[in-house]
């Protein structure tokens, strides 16, 4: 039996929303199956694959293990909500130049742990970019391409190389 | 005409919207009125059932139906054998596949027992809860060498054994060779099973229109056409009234090409039975337990060899883990028993394969499919002889190539697409060379390894040889269709799981006619848009869609030259096909856009003369005769921890011959992922199973694919043999990555691990198998540098 | 057997705003509340409706269970600090570099952003066949199946079992208890602080638990006293993956030199007992020797010494062995 439904305001993209609920309901169901943000994608639904990554309050975390209400009142950012007023984000158009989604299935928790970097470090190292997707796994690509595309994105958004 | 499209690495088509969140994959249809599915499976590997009672569930708020076995009534088929044994004399096959839910025994954790259809998820496994289900459980099958011990539980009663199949493949005189040969080795080699782990799990919505009569259904299969055409047969329809899409895919990596799946056969019929849509998506510790595995195989092998090196002949006999039911037949241990001779000239070959039912989770192709195992047999064998006859491991490889002029080149055994395994082309040497030099071979055998164990540190390194067999037949097909707008329609029958269809099958079109592939809209995987073809699977799209495509693309051309040459009233070799239009050389005033002359050649009056057809459109099909054989070398150097067994790898090369490239990046993002693949079956990926056949590390926190801290930059280059047997000369590419990478780790790591270390031949190695192979080495003596004290 | 469910079971859920309500809350609903904090390791139980609590307690508004302060002896940190916030803490990473280390060897980002200290000391451990929802002995059952003769234990214990072979997952547990860490632990009217190794109890002391928290109790704060600030360190952790794995084993210590000798050492690891385990014996073997190859061999076999393997995991012994030789030999 479904629990009581509960009335949820989220901040989405920018955008304020209120959402119905069970009580029950993880960030990530909010997302798919209530405000139809489908690209946020379930892997594995226990923390163990990073294909719900998203970013709330600047940090990237999983929407799996999210519950809804504590995004309550929190600026959460969705691959549908990276691209800015002046177009696509630097990193989407790197990973299309760079080759860096295949099946496109974890490419948005990706994206949005490395735009959570980049937007706290600019100009990280390979090693820092390496560890910022260790929580995302991708079986497609072997990840060297997407560390090329987030490198490539970092020199043109950020500043002087270190 | 200008610069070909064909060999540039542009940007993929499909990812402004992948890229976008805005890809539609199959757990994000919703269609109102939407029902949920949840399937009860078996906790048991093996066991008999007495009773299910589903009335509990039944009477479940929110409950709309259970359904049992009993309950399917007619509807309760056996699936299919999909691939039938190949005419080998003397083959033994005996088929076991599984009906939609498990009737009157269950034969691996995870079978489905009943199916509940709720108002929401959490309702039907709410629901599943209260099925009352009776099994007297049986002791199990696991281990797959203990399978046809005569104290072994059956499986399959009726077939009255646990044999699957056996199967025999030889030429020439093995026994002759051996006993003329300078040297013989012979080892015990074991490949584990794994999952294929796509990030997306197995799903499928179906959505029955009462008013149309038609079902729409939307699947995570690399087979849209076979699942329509068996859906309409299954479900009484005509194939018209059926229309599956396999939308974007999170990736395939085989298992997704297993037809059918119990929930395949049983949510359309249920969708059509209520009235509503209904959806199930397998969740990923249901993923572990039911969509497919692959991996598990034995074999005792052993390698003659002359005083040079010279492979005089190969005996193999090996055992193949099918698990609880064989519906894929034999694709699997044949690609092993092919695969492993390699790019080698090998003379004499006796190969014989025992398949067998164990109470695990079905096994069907998973990327390599089979090949890894012949290739890592092969190798080893090279590496062990080589090591025996103090030859260099490079060496030994090179005085058995296939030499460049011999191609195409006969093994005389039979391949999985039952024709001879013949390779069409190849240059084995240039590869090689190119690796070693790229991998610094001279340099590390001459001293680098050397000095760095100087240090204490303990370098190994691995070079090894493949060939794979991609892009067989049957055939697939493609229409290319030139729209009003100037807009070109592709539409192909194969599925897409990432492999970038959707801009190298561009490419092909565009480079045909002249049009930028931003004017080019490619759709994979919707039998709406085309119905015939069989699916991706053998690294075949490419190959066999690929063609297709630049086929009907011609064709079209064609029609355009004829209809501008009539228009104009010049030769068709004074046209060329420019930036979308149809142009005379050099004359800028007689020019066309494609989409203009495709309303011409569809007038409202007038006639269309008998000879030519409406339109700017065409079909085409395309079936190799037989395979395109693709090759490598992959080389790597690795350190391992002497203090903690842990390996990392410092350096990975490939260099790969797959043909003509269509675009480069999306070949190399091919091999990347292989490899990444590859590693996690050499290092870190296991199924552990317990005697009861229950699977214990049912998760992506217990089964470890590697994560970006795991996987090393990764070196390409491109050797470039074209096939003979399609005209673009292209070879697939999609399995290559992952077939040599086991071979290579075990190399490396036994060079590491210096010379007196006991023979690494098994896959996966993880931490704790690699120290106890270290305890023999230093117990021998011979750990790398243990002199400061340590193990035991 | 196996357990293949993915959905939450419904649950009442509570959310107070202070410790004095969560604490009157714990102690209303005793054993059928669950206290969720960063719901790394909750979610896991609930999703497999293993665990089936009746009342989950969410602590995310507590805020006086967050952040890091100076308490003029050391610093506390609140049990709800993100485990990222302990990462990037000055005052941590100037002084407590150890607790740095090993809060970063947790898992991912995205984990480490919303794992707490709190919950990272009190998840639960990682046996997979008690993680399956098997009737074990730490289950309620009868039996350990990971200590049964044909069992696949790589991944269990080498000291201290009792009916249970499970190891404590915890990665910042060897670090604090290295630093000499307190743990503050509330229940409705009273208060009661424990040593950092003596919050992790072993399946002897209860076999259900990992910690000393019972029913009604609630980790509230972690104190760090100067003892070690600023001390020599050492922290290694061996998983089979390169990130987002436990530990096989991992060693935290501190050393405080008294010129060529070790004046004086707390060494831990974890991944080898149901606890995390201080090597005391090891401790005062070293203090007041050089540390040079010999002591750390020494060291290193002290360390093992009654160690007894499973089926699986002999390697465990020389890992850890050579896990507490490196950290001697780092302060050489």
């Amino acid at each position: 039996m479904d629990p009581s439904t509960e009335i949820v305001r989220l901040v989405v993209n920018g955008q304020s929303r209120e959402v119905g609920v069970p009580t029950h309901f993880t960030l990530l169901e909010a997302l798919r199956y209530v405000l139809g943000l489908t690209g946020t994608k379930q892997g594995c639904d226990k923390g163990d694959c990073g294909a719900c990554t998203v970013i709330v309050d600047g940090e990237p975390v999983l929407a799996c293990l999210t519950p809804v209400w504590e995004a309550e009142g929190r600026e959460v950012t969705t691959v549908e909500g990276l691209a800015g007023p002046e177009g696509i984000h630097a990193l989407q158009d790197c990973f299309d130049l760079h080759g860096a989604a295949q099946c496109g299935f974890c490419t948005p928790g990706i994206l949005c742990s490395a735009a959570a970097l980049l937007a706290g470090n600019p100009s990280p190292t390979r090693e820092e970019i390496r560890e910022a997707i260790a929580g995302n796994l991708c079986r497609c690509t072997g990840y060297a391409k997407i560390y090329d595309a987030v490198e490539a994105a970092a020199l043109r958004t950020g500043g002087p190389q270190g | 005409m200008a610069d070909s499209l064909i060999g540039q690495g542009i940007r993929r088509v499909e990812d402004p919207v992948l890229l976008t969140g805005r890809g539609l994959f199959v757990d994000d249809v919703h269609r109102p009125g939407m029902l949920h599915a949840h399937f009860l499976r078996s906790d048991f590997a093996h066991g008999i059932i007495g009773s299910i009672d589903a009335s509990a569930a039944r009477a479940h708020p929110g409950v709309v139906a259970v359904y049992t076995a009993d309950d399917l009534g007619d509807y309760w088929a056996k699936g299919p054998l999909l691939v039938p044994p190949p005419p080998i004399e003397g083959l033994v096959f005996n088929e076991a596949t599984a009906g939609p839910l498990a009737r009157g025994k269950v034969r691996h954790v995870g079978e489905p027992l009943a199916m509940v259809i709720a108002e929401s998820r959490y309702v039907a496994e709410d629901a599943a809860a209260h099925i009352v289900v009776d099994v007297e459980p049986l002791p199990a099958v696991v281990d797959i060498e203990r399978s046809l011990d005569p104290e072994a539980p059956l499986i399959h009663e009726e077939l009255g054994t646990n044999l699957a199949a056996r199967v025999g493949q030889s030429k020439g005189d093995y026994a002759a060779a051996a006993g003329g040969a300078h040297l013989v080795v012979k080892r015990r080699f074991t490949y584990d099973r794994g999952v294929s782990g796509a990030m997306e799990n197995r799903g499928i919505v179906a959505d029955w229109d009462p008013v149309s009569e038609k079902l729409t259904v939307w699947d995570t299969t690399q087979a849209p056409i076979p699942i329509r055409n068996g859906l309409a047969r299954l479900l009484g329809l005509m194939e018209s009234q059926v229309r599956v899409v396999a939308p974007f895919i999170g990736g395939g990596f085989g298992p997704k090409i297993m037809m059918f799946y119990p929930e395949e056969v049983l949510v359309p019929w249920i969708a059509m039975k209520l009235g509503r849509p209904v959806k199930w998506i397998e969740d990923r510790q249901e993923s572990f337990f039911s969509t497919t595995q692959e991996r598990g195989q034995v074999h005792e092998a052993e390698l003659a060899v002359d005083a040079e090196g010279r492979i005089l002949g190969v005996r193999d006999v090996f055992i193949h883990d099918t698990g609880a039911y064989d519906p894929y037949g034999l694709t699997v241990p044949i690609n092993a028993q092919c695969t492993l001779l390699g790019p080698y000239e090998v003379p004499s070959y006796e190969s014989e394969f025992t398949v067998v039912f164990t109470n695990k989770t079905t096994v069907t192709p998973v990327r390599g499919a089979g090949r890894q195992h012949g290739v890592f047999v092969m190798e080893r064998l090279l590496d062990f002889a080589a090591a025996e006859l103090g030859i260099d491991r490079v060496e030994i490889r090179r005085r058995n190539y296939v030499p460049a002029g011999s191609f195409p080149f006969n093994h005389k055994v039979l391949f999985q697409d039952f024709a001879d395994l013949v390779y069409d082309s190849g240059d084995y040497l240039p590869a090689l060379d190119r690796a070693v030099e790229m991998i610094g071979y001279e340099d590390f055998v001459k001293g680098g390894q050397a000095a760095a164990r100087a240090e204490g540190r303990h370098l190994g390194m691995g070079v090894v040889s493949y060939v794979e067999g991609t892009g067989i037949g049957p055939y697939e097909g493609a229409r290319v269709t030139v729209e009003p707008s100037g807009i070109v329609r592709v539409a192909t029958g194969v599925g897409t799981q990432g492999q970038g269809h959707f801009t190298t099958f561009a490419q092909l079109v565009g480079d045909v006619l002249g049009v930028g592939v931003d004017r080019i809209r490619v759709t994979t995987g919707d039998t709406g848009e085309f119905n015939w073809g069989t699916g991706t699977f053998a690294s075949r799209g490419i190959v066999v869609a690929g063609n297709a495509c630049w086929e009907a693309a011609r064709m079209v051309r064609a029609k355009v030259l004829a209809l501008a040459s009539k228009r104009w009233g010049v030769a068709e070799s004074e046209l060329e096909l420019v930036d979308g239009s149809v142009r005379v050389a050099g004359d800028p005033g007689r020019s066309m856009e494609l989409g203009r002359l495709a309303v011409e050649a569809n007038p409202l009056r007038g006639a269309v003369t008998p000879g030519m057809e409406p339109g700017l459109e065409a079909t085409a099909y395309f079936g190799p005769a037989s395979g395109a054989t693709a090759s490598g070398v992959h080389a790597m150097i690795v350190e391992v921890d002497p203090d903690t067994a842990m390996v990392e790898i410092l350096k990975y090369v490939v260099v790969h011959d797959c043909g003509e490239v269509v675009n480069p990046v999306i070949v190399e993002g091919q091999i990347h992922g292989g490899v990444a693949h590859g590693i996690g079956n050499a290092f870190y990926e296991q199924l552990v199973y317990d005697d009861d056949g229950q699977l214990l590390n049912a998760s992506f926190m217990d089964y470890l694919i590697p994560t970006a801290t795991d996987v090393p930059s990764i070196e390409t280059a491109h050797v470039v043999t074209p096939s003979p047997l399609n005209p673009l000369g292209v070879k697939g590419v999609g399995e290559a990555g992952s077939i040599p990478t086991g071979a290579a780790f075990a190399q490396a790591v036994q060079d590491a691990l210096g010379s007196g270390a006991p023979d690494v031949c098994e896959i996966p190695l993880s931490p704790n198998r690699l120290w106890e192979i270290m305890e023999v080495a230093a117990r021998s003596g011979a750990r790398p540098g243990h002199a400061e004290g340590g193990a035991s | 057997m196996a357990i293949i469910r993915d959905m939450i079971p419904a649950f009442d859920l509570f959310q107070p705003a202070s410790v004095e309500d969560a604490l009157a809350l714990l102690a209303e609903h005793g054993e059928d509340a669950w206290v969720l904090a960063g719901g790394l390791d909750t979610f896991d139980w609930l999703k497999d409706r293993i665990k089936r609590p009746k009342a989950v307690v969410d602590l995310s508004g507590v805020e006086e269970l967050t952040g890091i302060r100076d308490t003029g002896a050391g610093i506390e940190i609140g049990a709800m600090t993100p485990l990222s916030r302990v990462v990037g803490d000055p005052r941590v990473r100037a002084d407590f570099a150890l607790l740095r280390e090993a809060a970063e060897h947790v898992a991912t980002p995205q984990i480490r952003n919303q794992g707490t200290l709190g919950g990272n000391l009190s998840q639960d451990t990682r046996c997979w066949y008690y993680r399956s929802g098997w009737p074990c002995y730490r289950a309620g059952g009868n039996t350990c199946y990971a200590s049964a003769p044909k069992a696949m234990n790589r991944e269990h214990c080498i000291l201290g079992r009792s009916r249970c072979v499970a190891v404590s997952p915890s990665d910042t547990a060897p670090a604090l208890i290295a630093l000499g860490a307190r743990m503050v632990v509330r229940r409705a009217g009273s208060e009661s602080i424990h040593e950092a190794q003596d919050f992790f109890i072993g399946p002897a002391t209860d076999i259900q638990r990992m910690t000393v928290l019972r029913a009604g109790d609630l980790l509230t704060a972690v104190r760090i006293p100067e003892d070690w600030a600023g001390a020599r360190h050492y922290y290694e952790k061996v998983r089979d993956r390169g990130s987002w794995d436990f530990a096989l084993v991992s060693v935290a210590a501190a050393f405080r030199m008294d010129g060529d000798t070790i004046g004086d050492a707390r060494i831990a690891v974890n991944g080898v007992a149901p606890f995390p385990v201080r090597l005391d014996s090891v401790e005062r073997m070293v203090v007041g020797h050089a540390p040079d190859e010999a002591l750390a061999t020494e060291a290193g076999e002290l360390a093992v010494a009654g160690a007894r393997p499973l089926r699986h995991n002999d390697y465990k012994v020389p890992l850890m062995r050579n896990l507490v030789r490196r950290a001697i030999r780092s302060v050489a």
